[in-house]
């Protein structure tokens, strides 16, 4: 930021791919693109002195995260998912993870266990420096773990495409800063689960945890109008 | 390998195989150790012989990014960050009024 107090180091980078997609996420997170808003690619292209296909290769891992969408006549928007599609997938989701969580407690190695306790510490570090976006990411990992160590090859394909859906909801969620703790206490319960190795506990705190994020989801829709 | 070098001298495809989307840059790097490297561009703008690189690889391949492209981009993209928040969108190019 411009103003007072000592300028911290600048981060170098010596990739432009690297450069532009944390840029761009960065002015995603902080709200200088809105939720939905269209990003003319030839016109940030000349306005940030590099080709199309520089950007586009920037925002096809943007859209991977679910920063960003790709509409049907090559447009590109910043995410901004209507309710139907928040109640549609994490209805599904609640449903296949609950069944992960279940599976997984009764398939799950000793050492499984103890990585999942580790990405469970990340979420906790994570949510005490309140940084969002590195939450995400390692929720992402938590519930994707999950579903690997549930040993159903199809089942966790059918989320791991799910998950890729619902990561377009994290832009959401960055206006929810109230809703990480909740969710931090949610995901207490299912590694509780775990370690006491009691599988219906684990689907039933899942299918809990992903209903309440439903819900949020809704309400801030809701809101936003 | 160095991480650094210079462009000894470069070409750009615009018939690409599949999976490159064209146009694409190829030049010659030779890096601070004096090899001479085959390396992709990460763009194809602002080449020039002699300009300075930075160099990485990944899997098999060398990709280059011109410094001197990465200092312009980095610095309009501070400008894109420090300006106010966004305004709701709108039907013609948001990002016109933005940069």
């Amino acid at each position: 930021m411009i103003g007072g107090g000592p300028r911290r180091a600048e981060k170098k980078f010596r990739s432009l791919t690297k450069l532009l997609t944390e840029k761009l996420r960065e002015a995603i997170v902080s709200g200088k693109f809105a939720p939905g808003e269209r990003l003319a690619e030839e016109t940030l292209s000349t306005s940030l002195h590099v080709s199309r296909v520089a950007l586009r290769e920037a925002l096809r891992l943007l859209e991977t995260e679910g920063y960003v969408t790709f509409l049907p006549n090559n447009d590109v928007a910043v995410s901004k998912p209507t309710r139907e599609e928040v109640q549609d997938y994490y209805m599904i989701a609640s449903a296949l993870e609950g069944l992960a969580a279940r599976l997984a407690v009764e398939n799950a190695q000793p050492e499984e266990i103890a990585h999942l306790r580790e990405l469970h510490q990340l979420l906790k570090e994570a949510c005490q420096k309140r940084d969002l976006t590195r939450y995400f990411d390692v929720n992402s990992s938590f519930h994707r773990f999950i579903a690997e160590i549930a040993r159903n090859e199809r089942l966790y394909r059918l989320i791991d495409q799910l998950r890729q859906e619902i990561q377009k909801t994290r832009i959401l969620s960055l206006h929810l800063p109230q809703r990480l703790d909740y969710s931090m206490r949610e995901h207490d319960q299912i590694m509780d689960a775990f370690l006491k190795k009691n599988s219906q506990l684990a689907e039933s705190t899942m299918v809990r945890h992903l209903n309440n994020q439903m819900e949020m989801l809704r309400k801030a829709l809701d809101q936003k109008g | 390998m160095s991480d650094e070098g210079e462009i000894e001298t470069f070409t750009i495809l615009y018939v690409t195989p599949d999976g490159f989307l064209p146009p694409v840059a190829l030049a010659l790097i030779r890096d601070r150790n004096g090899r001479l490297l085959m390396a992709q561009g990460e763009d194809n703008v602002q080449l020039k012989i002699g300009r300075e690189v930075y160099l990485r690889r990944m899997d098999d391949v060398y990709l280059f990014t011109v410094k001197s492209q990465l200092q312009k981009v980095q610095e309009s993209l501070k400008r894109l960050l420090r300006r106010g928040a966004a305004s709701p969108p709108k039907e013609e190019s948001p990002a016109e009024k933005k940069l």
